[in-house]
């Protein structure tokens, strides 16, 4: 997250840099130009408009979407009952290094586009080091479910490839992006196999529920930015 | 660097040992730079260092070092003496790929001993890789490849490097067998962009390809679609829907296709335009195929956008158009057996087989039918291509269809012709020889030539005959002899035209033409003209016609006539236009001014004053036939005066008249305002039009119709308009009245006739009530109007705008008078009449006269 803070820093700063030309300024223009020569050649701009940005986020939280309870189902038969069995589920268990995506209403609504994205953005900051980390169990407990693994694999990939893309809609939109943080803290190697089935039940159903709620956030910013 | 590791061992083939044993494989010297690899074409130099113990071993030193390269010495001039032990050799622009440098001794005796060797490695730098590209199978992870640049003759790594904005991926080693793609070992994330570029490295450098940022979406070649399946249609024979399950990538984007089919027999595939497959769907309905025709179909799909890549085609599949009916009728001919039994005949009729784009179906059966004239139908179902039927002589009618699941084809008709047709031709008969050419698959068209046994010359000649003569021309016509006559081919016409005295002329026209022209002939001239038509032959004339060509040429005359007209019209015009100018000078000889008997104006009208005819008449007749010179006056015999007469009976008619002015009461408005008449009359400038035509208006009009009631009695009347008199003459009763009123009593009429206009016109209302209820105070009442009208009549002059005076004098009596009724309408017309007359004292209107004072009591 640091080298993305970065990068859209240097986009910014490519982006107005040449708009600085004064009309006052004509003698000053000359060594002007000549810093420029001798400055190292920008990257290519990032694109003018949000719309291109957050359609192509759009369309990758709708993918998303249709991969999302795929995911959970595979996951939950991958670790025997009560995981397994058919129906189950367990609303009240929550983690608290994982921000849930479950809001009234009311507060979703009054949130603006900058809040809404930077929520968003933190809660799939951390989708994608507990997605990891469910990995990580999943190839200890369940070393012989290529399937499972691909499928958590891929969900933390696209979670990442999100947060690109909400990266540079935020950057398109001029909103301060957030540091990267270390959600997950320090995390209880030493737990029981139930419990890390536990964890990667709720890191794989927030996973779908922030998807949900993504899906929502940004189709409400496409709306607003039409391309 | 393994390799170079190889070679180097490979380097070390030869060695020449120290003497020492137990120190196995000591060189007595060694060769640096160790493994060196170099650009092709550039210089390089080698240093040999010998070992001391080696050098007193074999009493050697540099010198004794003898360069060698593949096995060759190497020329002194390229050697160096550094010191003692150490010898250079310099090679420039070296162009081998690999070469085995060795440095040698000159041991005693000449003897050449090997110390080092190594081998050097030449080549080049990698070029920046080009035409970086990937693409993302669907289902598999994606692969990118490169144009590797040129040969760089040494072991180059490529290294594919991909990452997002937010995360590097790991590189993508190549594999030894192919340099230049790379399989990168994650899944492809759809919808964010990721960074790819490749790195090539050798021994003599390193470089990056143009960095190149894409969503691997858009660089996805999707799978084929899967279970292409073909169905027909029965009710239509031309169309084929192809059904296909969509690739998986489907829910990821969406699709556009490529639908190609083929006549199975075929090579050449069509292509559905693109822009009817340019959506997702899962099945296409083909049209414009050919009836029962089988077709091979294959698809591919790819992005609908574009981006990306076509999928590989699907597999192949196939489907039959269902049937239609026969799109030709068969191919039909008949064969007749000669020899024929008691009137019949057996008649082969046989057919061909449609070809399979024909058919459009598979061929049931065949019918025939055969028709006599004006016979029943004999119909026969045939699965074979032939038939034999027994038929009379006559002519038959055979017709063919062919039948398949679908229906019947259009029947092919064909005639058999009656069997005893033998020829027994004729001379000098026309014959249409016909011949049919009878090909393996039917009838050919058939050519036709007219031809005779033998000619004879026509029977009759062409009848010939104008059709249009003109003075030296004449244009003949006729028409083609009938076939009955011609008894041969008409070859050519002969016209023989001459006059009643001349010679014969001779004209040979073709024999298509049926028009002639004959030119150059006389005119006014009797031509006879005649025409022989020939064959082969000999000829024959037909009747002779005449004709006369015509003295003048069509609008001959016309040419003359014409210009002679438009002269005398020229002339004329001419003419008109001089008198034009000279118009006051023609005027004044033969045209002088005559009054305008329209614009006349009363001023005096008779008929109501009795009186003044009474005592004046002869004077006024006096005075009439004195002042004018135009009107005509009609004068009874008896009444005739000397015209001479003095201004005064003018003047006294004059003074009579404004004397009396009170008294006659002329016209019903008039008799009124007569207080005007005497200003008008005296009134020089009012008359003055009048004055200066010197001319007073008089006209005497001859009341025929009663003057044997009053024989004696002349009527004159003065007037400017015939028409009052008309009307006076169609009131005989009011001119008897007069009369009577005349010979009798005189006042009491005039009374009545006063009262009756007065009442009309009086400004008063109640003065004219009163006079009605008291007749008896008539003249007094009679004179204070007078009075009254004199002074309107003196307001009116002394004002310039006295029109408009009375005008509202008048209308102050309208305003006075509502009392009056029924000739209400009547009154105001006279009241403006005698405005009017005071403005414009000429114009005088009939029709308000007549409405005025002319109502008979």
């Amino acid at each position: 997250m640091g080298a993305q803070a970065e990068v859209a820093a240097v986009e910014g700063g490519g982006r107005v840099a040449p708009r600085w030309i004064h009309p006052f300024q004509p003698f000053i223009e000359t060594p002007l130009c000549l810093l420029a020569l001798l400055l190292p050649p920008l990257r290519p701009a990032a694109p003018l408009s949000p719309a291109e940005p957050i359609s192509q986020a759009y369309s990758l939280a709708l993918y998303m979407q249709k991969n999302t309870s795929t995911l959970l189902q595979t996951y939950l038969q991958h670790q025997g009952s009560p995981f397994s069995d058919p129906g189950f589920s367990a609303p009240e268990l929550q983690l608290s290094s994982l921000p849930p995506a479950a809001v009234s209403f009311k507060v979703w609504h009054a949130l603006d586009d900058g809040e809404r994205l930077s929520r968003a953005q933190e809660a799939f900051l951390a989708l994608t080091q507990h997605l990891q980390l469910v990995g990580d169990d999943q190839s200890d407990l369940n070393p012989d479910s290529p399937i499972l693994l691909a499928q958590l694999s891929a969900a933390r990939l696209r979670a990442q490839g999100l947060l690109g893309n909400m990266a540079a809609i935020m950057a398109a939109l001029g909103l301060p992006i957030p540091k990267e943080e270390d959600t997950l803290g320090l995390v209880p190697f030493g737990a029981s196999a139930f419990e890390r089935k536990c964890r990667g039940y709720v890191v794989t159903r927030e996973y779908g529920h922030w998807t949900d709620r993504v899906v929502r956030d940004l189709a409400l910013l496409k709306a607003k930015y039409p391309a | 660097m393994w390799m170079s590791k190889t070679w180097l061992v490979q380097a070390f083939f030869i060695f020449i040992t120290t003497e020492s044993i137990g120190k196995l494989l000591d060189p007595c010297g060694h060769i640096s730079p160790e493994s060196p690899v170099i650009q092709l074409g550039s210089n390089f130099t080698a240093v040999c260092v010998l070992k001391e113990k080696c050098m007193d071993n074999f009493h050697v030193n540099a010198n004794y070092i003898v360069w060698k390269i593949n096995h060759f010495t190497v020329p002194k001039e390229q050697y160096a003496i550094l010191n003692r032990t150490a010898s250079s050799v310099t090679f420039t622009n070296i162009t081998a790929l690999s070469v085995q440098l060795t440095c040698n001794i000159l041991t005693f005796g000449q003897i050449e001993q090997n110390v080092y060797g190594i081998t050097v490695i030449s080549g080049l730098p990698p070029e920046k890789p080009k035409n970086l590209n990937c693409i993302v199978y669907e289902g598999k992870k994606m692969m990118c490849q490169w144009d590797p640049g040129r040969e760089t003759y040494l072991e180059t790594n490529f290294t594919l490097k991909s990452e997002w904005a937010t995360e590097k991926f790991a590189d993508c080693q190549t594999k030894r067998a192919t340099p230049t793609t790379c399989i990168v070992d994650y899944s492809p994330v759809y919808f964010v962009n990721i960074e790819v570029w490749v790195e090539a490295e050798n021994a003599l450098g390193k470089v990056s390809s143009n960095h190149i940022n894409f969503d691997p979406v858009d660089k996805v070649k999707p799978s084929p679609p899967r279970n292409l399946s073909v169905s027909n249609s029965e009710e239509l024979s031309s169309i084929l829907k192809l059904s296909w399950i969509n690739p998986n990538i489907k829910s990821v984007i969406r699709l556009k296709y490529n639908i190609q089919y083929r006549i199975k027999d075929d090579s050449t595939w069509n292509q559905i335009p693109p822009e009817d497959t340019s959506t997702t769907r899962s099945s296409f309905t083909v049209q414009d195929l050919q009836p029962f025709t089988e077709y091979v179909f294959r698809m591919r799909c790819m992005k609908e956008d574009g981006k990306g890549f076509w999928s590989d085609w699907s597999e192949e599949a196939s489907g039959i158009t269902y049937e239609d009916r026969p799109s030709k009728a068969p191919s039909f001919w008949y064969k007749i057996d000669p020899s024929h039994t008691n009137g019949y005949r057996s008649v082969q009729l046989i057919w061909k087989t449609l070809s399979p784009f024909e058919t459009n179906g598979r061929i049931l059966d065949y019918e025939v039918t055969l028709t006599r004239w004006k016979s029943r139908l004999q119909n026969y179902t045939v699965n074979d291509t032939k038939l034999t039927v027994n038929l009379t002589n006559d002519r038959y009618i055979a017709t063919l269809t062919a039948r398949n699941l679908v229906g019947k084809s259009d029947p092919s008709v064909l005639t058999i012709p009656a069997c005893d047709f033998q020829g027994n031709l004729v001379e000098s008969k026309c014959y249409l020889i016909t011949v049919t050419p009878v090909y393996a698959d039917g009838p050919g068209r058939p050519e036709s030539i007219k031809a005779y046994l033998k000619q004879a010359p026509p029977s009759q000649g062409p009848m010939v005959r104008t059709k249009k003569v003109g003075k030296n021309e004449a244009v003949l016509e006729w028409d083609q002899l009938p076939v009955d006559v011609q008894n041969g081919f008409i070859r050519n016409y002969t016209i023989f035209y001459k006059t009643i005295i001349g010679n014969e002329t001779a004209v040979n026209v073709d024999s298509s033409h049926t028009e002639y022209t004959l030119s150059s002939l006389t005119s006014d001239t009797l031509y006879m003209v005649r025409m022989v038509a020939y064959t082969d032959e000999g000829g024959k004339d037909g009747p002779e016609f005449t004709f006369t060509t015509p003295k003048f040429a069509q609008g001959e005359i016309e040419a003359i006539v014409v210009p002679v007209c438009l002269a005398i019209l020229f002339t004329t015009l001419l003419g008109v236009l001089f008198c034009f100018n000279k118009r006051d000078l023609i005027k004044k000889h033969i045209w002088p001014n005559v009054p305008d008997p329209s614009k006349s104006h009363i001023a005096q009208w008779s008929p109501p004053t009795p009186p003044r005819h009474n005592f004046n008449s002869k004077d006024q007749m006096y005075s009439d036939s004195n002042f004018t010179d135009v009107s005509v006056v009609e004068i009874e015999p008896n009444d005739k005066k000397p015209l001479p007469d003095d201004l005064k009976s003018l003047d006294l008619f004059r003074k009579e008249k404004s004397g009396t002015e009170g008294h006659s009461s002329g016209i019903g408005g008039s008799s009124c305002m007569s207080s005007s008449r005497p200003s008008i009359s005296s009134g020089d400038e009012n008359e003055s039009a009048q004055n200066t035509s010197s001319t007073v208006q008089y006209s005497t009009v001859v009341h025929s119709g009663y003057r044997h009631q009053v024989p004696s009695v002349q009527v004159f009347s003065r007037s400017e308009s015939t028409q009052p008199l008309l009307d006076s003459e169609e009131r005989p009763e009011d001119l008897q009245l007069i009369d009577n009123v005349d010979s009798g009593d005189n006042i009491l009429p005039r009374q009545q006739y006063f009262k009756q206009n007065c009442s009309q016109q009086e400004t008063s209302p109640d003065i004219s009530q009163f006079e009605r209820s008291k007749p008896a105070s008539a003249v007094s009442e009679e004179d204070f109007v007078r009075h009254r009208q004199q002074q309107i009549s003196d307001m009116v002059q002394s004002s310039g705008s006295g029109q408009l005076k009375g005008f509202q004098e008048v209308s102050a009596a309208d305003a006075f008078g509502p009392g009056v009724e029924g000739q209400g309408e009547r009154f105001e017309t006279v009241g403006v009449a005698a405005v009017i007359d005071e403005g414009m004292p000429k114009s005088y209107l009939p029709q308000t006269v007549r409405q005025g004072g002319y109502v008979p009591q």
